[in-house]
């Protein structure tokens, strides 16, 4: 759909094993489907930095679009199918899991975490990154 | 020569404070002390050190964000054992409950329940309360609910997970430190540039798409939304965004720069799927799990979403009706020595549907479907799982 925020449907399906076909807009485009076939856009245009990855799906605005999409991805044979399902399901399995959320929301909310310290010998040693917060509750001694 | 009482100097070269001034004072007066009481009343509690709320009031949606708020609990725990969470919620839940159900539903293990602040003013942030002017309903709503949750448990740091920006100068009024996890801007430029380019669309009604007057006045209402959701914003002192999209948005909107912190999602469960064997591509033009099977002989594309207007369902009938069109035109000697779409091809659309709009829009569909079915060789499977919320 267009301008979907995020898409966890579409990363759960890239887990699951499938060719994602997704609107290129919005999440999709910037985030999931990365990088993708359009074939829309002009031949000799695509992959701008990312050439070196294999394309993990495809993305489409029209119906002229999405047709050229169907066809390509129904026309790939098992070998070509299965090297892309099996970039999808990397893709999905190593950008969109828990591990990567944690460590994202860590590192955002590391500041703010660490200035909850009670105490303030303990707030100016954790922000120095000497004293680890995870040490447990009792912590001076 | 003045008989009036209120119209400035008067004859006598005596100062009086004229009408106006007097009711100025009066309104500062009034205003002060409203304010006042208001601050004074948000800061009633008393502020629990090394605490951190979590304000989610639909606790039990079961989606995404439900995921987002267990994670976010369990990983503060992890990183601070010793702190105090909350969870803000509108549910009937105990803290032992929802650890249960977060296990449960989403295989999130916390070391130890949430405390739970239960809000009783939810139903304010219910959009269909609003049937008009529903952005300022929900926002005033939500201002309005964060302030009952402040004022019924004080934490240090205020994370809020659902969005609601117009709360944030109130829990920054409260004493609390705010973070949030944003999952979609509450108004996008995007919703800004449909109606300024006059787009008929889901959410730009056809009658003020028509009319230049309606469209002028409904892109002053956004604008200046916009604005102040932009100023409320700027209170979180941490922003997290769901993606590039999201956060793109909230820097223009916010001036801030938020980290782009993806969505947990489960994938563990979809691995196991073997990748061998299967026949065919597959499709999720309206999101949902695509997925390919070789249950039958033939490849087909699945396509999962709800049969609501944004996931453009003709648009995929169309592009399936073209791509058959297609390969039905291709020359018997360029088949027969090139891959083609094999014959019996299949788009199978799986949704539910949530109220009388979708059915009648499943039914639209259903008859487009149909019609191409006799004129292209189209093949169409429909399946529709009516209220098939399990499904997702």
């Amino acid at each position: 759909m267009l301008d979907e925020h995020f898409g966890i449907c579409v990363v759960e399906y890239m887990a699951a094993g499938a060719v994602p076909i997704a609107h290129d807009s919005a999440g999709p485009a910037m985030d999931i489907v990365v990088p993708a076939v359009r074939p829309e856009a002009e031949t000799g245009t695509h992959g701008d930095e990312d050439d070196e990855e294999f394309p993990v799906g495809f993305l489409a605005k029209s119906v002229d679009g999405y047709a050229d999409a169907l066809a390509a991805a129904l026309t790939m044979n098992d070998d070509e199918r299965c090297a892309m399902a099996d970039a999808a399901r990397r893709r999905a399995e190593g950008m969109f899991c828990e591990d990567a959320f944690n460590t994202g929301f860590r590192e955002a909310m590391g500041p703010v975490l660490s200035s909850l310290a009670t105490d303030r010998r303990d707030a100016i040693l954790e922000a120095a990154g000497v004293r680890s917060p995870t040490s447990g509750p009792r912590r001076r001694g | 020569m003045s008989t009036y009482p209120g119209d400035g100097w008067s004859d006598e070269e005596t100062f009086k404070m004229p009408m106006w001034a007097m009711w100025a004072h009066f309104a500062a007066t009034c205003v002060l002390f409203t304010v006042t009481g208001l601050v004074q009343w948000l800061r009633s509690g008393t502020r629990v050190p090394n605490s951190v709320g979590f304000f989610h009031p639909f606790t039990s949606d079961g989606g995404g964000g439900e995921r987002v708020l267990w994670c976010a609990v369990r990983e503060t725990q992890r990183a601070r054992p010793d702190c105090q969470c909350v969870v803000y919620t509108g549910d009937d839940a105990s803290g032992d409950e929802l650890a249960r159900r977060a296990q449960e539903r989403f295989g999130v293990r916390l070391s130890s329940p949430p405390g739970v602040v239960k809000l009783k003013w939810r139903a304010l942030v219910v959009p269909e309360r609003y049937p008009v002017l529903t952005m300022v309903g929900q926002a005033i709503g939500g201002a309005l609910l964060t302030a009952e949750a402040v004022t019924r448990y004080r934490p240090t740091v205020f994370f809020d997970t659902v969005g609601h920006a117009f709360g944030y100068p109130i829990a920054r009024i409260a004493g609390c430190q705010v973070a949030c996890y944003v999952h979609y801007p509450t108004i996008s430029s995007d919703m800004i540039a449909r109606v300024a380019n006059r787009n008929d669309m889901y959410n730009n009604k056809g009658i003020v798409a028509r009319s230049p007057a309606l469209s002028f006045l409904k892109l002053v209402y956004y604008r200046t939304f916009a604005c102040v959701y932009g100023l409320c914003g700027r209170y979180a002192g941490v922003v997290m965004a769901n993606s590039s999209w999201t956060s793109a948005h909230l820097r223009r909107l916010w001036r801030t720069s938020p980290a782009v912190v993806y969505p947990p999602c489960d994938v563990d469960g979809l691995t196991d799927f073997a990748l061998q064997g299967r026949v065919g591509g597959a499709e999720g033009v309206g999101g949902g799990v695509g997925h390919v099977s070789d249950t039958g002989h033939h490849p087909y594309v699945v396509s999962v979403g709800q049969f609501r207007p944004e996931k453009d369902h003709a648009l995929q009938l169309r592009a399936w009706a073209k791509m058959k069109a297609d390969e039905a035109g291709l020359s018997p000697e360029y088949r027969s020595s090139n891959p083609c779409v094999p014959r019996g091809a299949v788009l199978k659309i799986i949704g539910g549907c949530r109220g009388a709009d979708d059915v009648a829009r499943l039914e639209s569909l259903r008859l487009m479907a149909n019609r191409w079915r006799w004129t292209t060789a189209s093949s169409f499977t429909w399946t529709c799982l009516i209220q098939s919320y399990e499904l997702f």
